[in-house]
């Protein structure tokens, strides 16, 4: 008590002896409202951040205005920042009063606004990977189907999950020579033959199919064989064939049945046959269909022994329990792929959840075996008797298993059709027939290169055009590989209107302007905010929204985590995880949502997979997702309720409180807390006697190196400590994690407590701010590929406090701020 | 027209200086006894999380040649005569877990721009040394993170053993013609594209400077490399008896990890072959630290990554070990593999290799990069010894070392012109 006393008065003698010498004028404080900041900071700061303590390492009294210094300036952001999300003082101290806080904002803000110099631009910016990929389908107008021209390119680098951002988006020899590849490929793809390849029938013939089904020898189609296992049964070959003996040979038999790359019809007769035969559910829960309907997925995948295999279901079909179904559907074929069936609802990995396809004709003649009638069957029998050599095995298994299974009744697969001859990818390369090489490379450049071209830069084109026979694709393909297609080229401080109309399509749809953003470009109007902000909701609405939402968010919450995860999830796919984010998410831009939605709602999205594992009452689509109610189900509110993100934010074999926490801070409030110091001579925690991760870390804080940054990260991790690593709840902890019972109280930095993870929504929710401006910092930083300077940051906070309605409008505010656009903000100093 | 002439003319003739792989040289040379020796290569393994370093550090004071193993370098016993244990050594560099990746660089990527090689790492240097003599300057096998280029790039590691082996020995699908014609093809459409860049750097202030220069240099480099590949057209890859099927089996390589795990051993057999068909002379394997390690002493299912921040709890600490044992196990079958191997002129490959064993954090669960963990074996020191470098001499000062012992005398590595002193030749 002495000793608290004393200090007291320590530190008010030093306040009072020496008032500005902890302010003195070489700290530069611009002459505006100087003094009132110099109050607030002895008022509500000096104590804990002054020469006596500088709690979290931030020390006011040395802090200088000084514009150009980016730390410095780092600063002045945090005490912002701070002091107006309430951040600062803490709770538990003396809180400026209303009007006291307001001035030191206003004072601030003007400071901010006053800086004239722009932010540094980030040099050229090379096109992503999926940036690369969408451009071309759009620049070709490639069927969706297409081959991806960009699957072996090098992943990009990123920076907490954005890959937009200049800076890691470099450029290597590597790089290169996949460029100069993929622009081969994307050139060949777009020739045709010299006549339109006529269209035929084929039926396919059921016993091949059953002869591939079961494996057998006497029967030629082997290639099957090995891809029963596997979800996906290839059509590759038709009926007309010449038996072969050899067992398990990989000869190629058959007539193919896709003689050129195009438009291909599949008609199929099918019937499910999801229930048992006594019309009860089947015994493995996984795999059950309530009421016996199954999903069958047409696929399109690489021919077998193609060096990057793919494998992309286009179409699915829920059909209904004993009933005949007759479905008709096109599809693009690509070269070297075909058509093939699969069940998307069945996992590779596991044989218990195999569910097998069978023919409708063969099905009477086959006996039931007695020692098999049981219901009940152990992995390992089913798994011997799939696996042994004798087809008869397998026609058991899928038959007299009883297994959930679905009947072909017929095949026919027939094509190439054409909508247009020449197609329409063709035409957008050429042209017309009789255009001249150099109108085709003058036409094709002002879409790849997205603004207007001098023949001098096209001049190397038209010149290799002239070298043979093969001049012409050489020079596209060289216009492909040139860097005014690879690089966005926004080198004007304020964009001219073709560099807007590119970053606004790159931002909206990861890819290049339409014919529609051209024409504004080329008229100018698209610097008209009216204009503009019509064209954001015309983006909007375009289904080519969907890769921002599907870029976006995959970035932004930093999924690509989930890519390298050691295990898989058990009866769950991250697909199915990430498509619930993602409708998500762009219901509420759709919707014009507030944020507090992200944080805590009373709905998410869901197919009955995904609600199943939730355990929801609502049962949607097998796989299509419809909106659900959470009432009942209060945990899965917000986008951290959602398992996507609880897994991601794993390492996928444990949980941690620490990788979770500091997820949290980087991805979704922006404040990524610095690496462990390195270097520090602490001493290893010595946390033998500890037996929960709570005591652990309780222990690590004791540290005080350790707890500066841990008691700002660590209390988050413990909210979502009710999460395994699947990201479904839990209230004890695996046994590879100690045991235990969790808890998911603590308390924030900021000094307010929660009891649990619902209570711990509610305390960000009465810090949306926060999540708010790190929501449009990362939203700016992905589309305009720079992370945001302090210099942006009264833009920032103009843009925030302007702010009316939801993500919607936050998506507006942001293409017509002064960072998208370049143009020079509107002088807030003059007022 | 006249100008780019000139340019590829003095590709192909800087290309057709260069001798012949080394095995086909040799034959002659072994007939006539002439006195030729065989290459130095240079083969770095990189394991990703540091070590444990009680069970891993000799003591401070036991150094020279009758040293103390402790539990896990005990794994190096039967071979202790042949290799050399550092302690005490590092960059010096602050950084945490990016400063990891400058272990074979010495250099922060980010500081790369001001270095006179900017921040190009041991292997890439020696590969620019020694690379055009081989079909493969370099390799990195398993993951990324430890090969940078003069320009910074990463070199994107290979991470599946059946794509390296047919990278190394498989038979190309298309005939010689075809593909000499479609380096023609490309080498004439980068000459169109260089053309374009060119128009492109006028519009662009210095601002992108850095970017273009970037994008011109990756396009000389694919130059390079195509010439390089013409020049090796004609000369059918090396035939080796191997069971690739085996590799192909391997279900997802890049995240399976360790315990008697034939991914491992493969990636060994791998490097094994392609020195011994002088395919490459530089190689860099990383191993692998994404995944989880399970196996069946026990230890439960682990994160290796989660592993290595042990928080000196036993049943994690005995876990790691049992890893770090793991690793050394496996490098040093693969000393024995090439101390197994004889070169025409008598030495083993192992003489005739530089082995560097590392990594680029020293302790895991404390972030420390200072203390790496530094082993050496094979070509141009005498081992037998453990060092304690008491962290005087920087790192690179060994890096410049093992360059001159491979007979390249470059006056400096990443900036540092002293030697090694303390380890003979």
């Amino acid at each position: 008590m002495n000793l608290i006393s004393k200090t007291n008065f320590l530190l008010t003698l030093f306040i009072i002896c020496i008032p500005d010498a902890a302010f003195a004028d070489p700290l530069g404080l611009p002459k505006h409202g100087q003094d009132a900041m110099i109050q607030f900071a002895k008022d509500h700061c000096l104590r804990c951040h002054g020469p006596e303590k500088q709690k979290g390492h931030f020390r006011i009294d040395q802090l200088a205005w000084q514009p150009n210094n980016t730390e410095q300036l780092t600063k002045w952001v945090e005490l912002l920042d701070n002091v107006s999300f309430n951040e600062m003082p803490p709770d538990d101290e003396p809180q400026p009063s209303t009007a006291e806080k307001q001035r030191f904002e206003a004072i601030l803000e003007q400071w901010f606004s006053s800086i004239d110099a722009h932010a540094p631009r980030p040099p050229l910016r090379r096109l992503t990977r999926q940036q690369y990929r969408n451009t071309i389908a759009d620049l070709l107008k490639l069927p969706d189907t297409h081959v991806d021209p960009s699957r072996d390119f090098l992943r990009d680098n990123n920076i907490d999950g954005l890959q937009t951002i200049s800076e890691v988006l470099d450029m290597s020899d590597f790089r290169m020579r996949s460029y100069l590849q993929a622009a081969k490929s994307i050139i060949d793809a777009v020739d045709i033959p010299e006549h339109q390849p006529v269209s035929t029938k084929k039926t396919l013939d059921l016993k091949l199919i059953q002869g591939c089904i079961t494996g057998d020898v006497d029967r030629p189609a082997v290639l099957w064989f090995d891809r029963l296992a596997t979800p996906t049964a290839p059509l590759m070959w038709s009926h007309e064939v010449t038996p072969v003996k050899k067992k398990r040979s990989r000869k190629k038999i058959g007539q193919p049945l896709y003689t050129h790359p195009g438009t291909y019809r599949i008609h199929l007769k099918v019937e499910a046959k999801g229930l048992l035969d006594d019309g009860t559910p089947h015994y493995q829960e996984k795999y059950r269909s309530d009421h016996g309907d199954l999903v069958l997925g047409i696929n399109i995948t690489s021919l077998p022994g193609a060096t990057s295999a793919t494998d992309q279901r286009v179409a699915h079909f829920e059909l209904p329990q004993n009933k005949i179904i007759e479905i008709s559907q096109d599809i693009y074929v690509p070269k070297n792929q075909c058509l093939s069936l699969s069940f998307p609802e069945a996992q590779v990995s596991n044989i218990k959840r195999f569910i097998g396809f069978s023919v409708a004709a063969t099905l009477p003649n086959l006996k039931r075996d007695p020692k098999t009638g049981k219901k009940v069957i152990s992995a390992k029998k089913i798994r011997r008797l799939f696996y042994s050599a004798n087809p008869e095995g397998k026609i058991a298994y899928l038959n007299q298993w009883n297994v959930p299974r679905i009947l072909i009744h017929s095949i026919d697969i027939e094509g190439p059709l054409y909508a247009d001859w020449p197609p329409q990818s063709h035409v957008a390369l050429y042209g017309e027939p009789s255009r001249s090489d150099e109108q085709i490379i003058r036409s094709f450049a002002v879409k790849t290169f997205r603004h207007p071209v001098s023949d001098e830069l096209l001049e190397p084109f038209f010149q290799h055009a002239q070298t043979g026979a093969t001049g012409l694709k050489g020079a596209l393909r060289a216009m492909l590989c040139s860097p005014h297609f690879l690089y966005l080229r926004e080198n004007n401080d304020e964009l001219d209107a073709y560099q807007l109309a590119s970053r606004l399509s790159y931002f909206l749809w990861s890819s290049m302007p339409d014919e529609r953003l051209f024409k504004l470009a080329r008229s100018g109007d698209l610097k008209n905010p009216d204009v503009l902000r019509g064209e954001v909701d015309r983006m909007i609405a375009d289904s080519k929204f969907e890769r921002f939402i599907a870029d976006f968010t995959w970035q932004w919450l930093g999924l690509e985590n989930s890519k390298t995860m050691p295990a898989k999830l058990p009866n769950m796919d991250m697909r199915t995880l990430f498509t619930e984010t993602q409708l998500f998410f762009h219901h509420l831009i759709k919707h014009d949502l507030p944020i507090a939605h992200l944080i805590d709602s009373d709905y998410t999205f869901a197919n009955s997979k995904l609600a199943q594992y939730y355990g929801l009452d609502d049962r949607p689509g097998r796989l299509t997702f419809s909106k659900v109610s959470l009432q009942d189900c209060p945990e899965r509110g917000g986008l951290l309720g959602q398992a996507s993100v609880l897994s991601a934010s794993t390492n996928g074999v444990e949980t941690s409180p620490v990788t979770r926490g500091v997820w949290v801070l980087t991805h979704f409030m922006d404040s990524k807390p610095p690496p462990p110091p390195p270097n520090i001579e602490f001493p290893a925690v010595d946390t033998t006697g500890a037996n929960t991760v709570r005591q652990i870390l309780e222990q690590h804080r004791s540290d005080p190196n350790c707890a500066q940054c841990h008691q700002a990260f660590d209390p988050i991790g413990f909210a979502l400590e009710g999460y395994g690593i699947d990201g479904l709840t839990r209230t004890r902890y695996p046994k590879n994690q100690g045991k235990g019972n969790i808890d998911t109280s603590g308390q924030l930095s900021s000094g307010i407590k929660f009891e649990d993870f619902q209570s711990f929504k509610d305390a960000l929710k009465s810090r949306e701010q926060i999540i708010f401006k790190a929501l449009a910092t990362k939203l700016i930083e992905y589309g305009t590929g720079r992370k945001l300077h302090p210099k942006d940051h009264s833009d920032l906070l103009r843009l925030l406090l302007q702010q009316q309605g939801g993500l919607r409008s936050l998506l507006h505010s942001i293409v017509q701020s002064s960072p998208f656009t370049g143009k020079p903000r509107a002088n807030a100093s003059a007022e | 027209m006249n100008k780019t002439l000139n340019r590829r003319t003095f590709l192909r003739s800087t290309g057709a200086c260069i001798a012949l792989p080394f095995l086909d040289a040799m034959i002659p040379a072994r007939t006539t006894g002439a006195n030729i020796s065989s290459p130095y290569r240079f083969a770095a393994s990189i394991i990703p999380f540091g070590v444990y370093g009680d069970t891993w550090w000799p003591a401070t004071d036991d150094t020279g040649s009758d040293y103390q193993m402790p539990e896990v370098l005990s794994e190096l016993a039967p071979i202790r005569d042949k290799v050399t244990v550092f302690s005490g050594i590092d960059h010096n560099l602050k950084g945490g877990h990016h400063i990891t990746h400058s272990l074979l660089t010495g250099v922060p990527k980010d500081r790369g721009p001001e270095m006179p090689d900017g921040c190009i790492s041991l292997d890439q240097r020696i590969a620019e040394l020694v690379g055009s003599d081989t079909r493969y300057p370099s390799l990195n096998l398993w993951s990324s993170g430890s090969s940078f280029t003069r320009m910074s790039a990463e070199k994107e590691a290979i991470d599946n053993p059946y794509a390296t082996f047919q990278l190394l020995f498989g038979n190309p699908e298309v005939s010689v013609q075809q593909r000499q014609q479609a380096i023609l093809t490309d080498q004439s459409i980068l000459d169109t594209v260089l053309a374009s860049a060119k128009t492109l750097k006028r519009l662009l202030g210095q601002q992108d400077r850095h970017r273009i220069d970037e994008y011109l240099e990756s396009i000389r480099g694919v130059e390079r490399h195509l010439a390089s590949s013409k020049k090796w057209l004609h000369q059918s890859k090396p035939k080796v008896n191997y069971n690739a099927n085996e590799l192909r089996r391997e279900p997802s390589v890049a995240n399976s990890i360790l315990e008697e795990s034939k991914v491992y051993d493969s990636w060994y057999d791998l490097m094994h072959l392609a020195l011994q068909t002088d395919s490459t002379r530089s190689i860099v394997l990383k191993i692998g630290g994404k995944g989880a390690f399970s196996d069946s002493h026990g230890f439960g299912t682990y994160d290796y990554h989660a592993l290595s921040h042990h928080g000196s709890r036993p049943e994690k600490t005995k876990a790691l070990n049992h890893l770090e044992r793991i690793h050394l196990k496996q490098w040093r079958r693969f000393i024995g593999k090439l101390k197994g191997t004889q070169e025409a002129d008598g030495s083993t490959l192992h003489d005739r290799t530089v082995l560097f064993f590392g990594s680029g954090m020293s302790d895991g669960s404390r972030h420390t990069t200072y203390n790496l963990p530094i082993i050496l074996s094979g070509a141009g020191f005498t081992h037998g010894n453990h060092i304690n470098n008491r962290r005087q001499q920087p790192l690179t000062s060994l890096y410049l070392s093992i360059l001159h012992a491979m007979g390249h005398d470059v006056p400096s590595f990443a900036g540092n012109e002293k030697t090694f002193t303390g380890l003979s030749r």
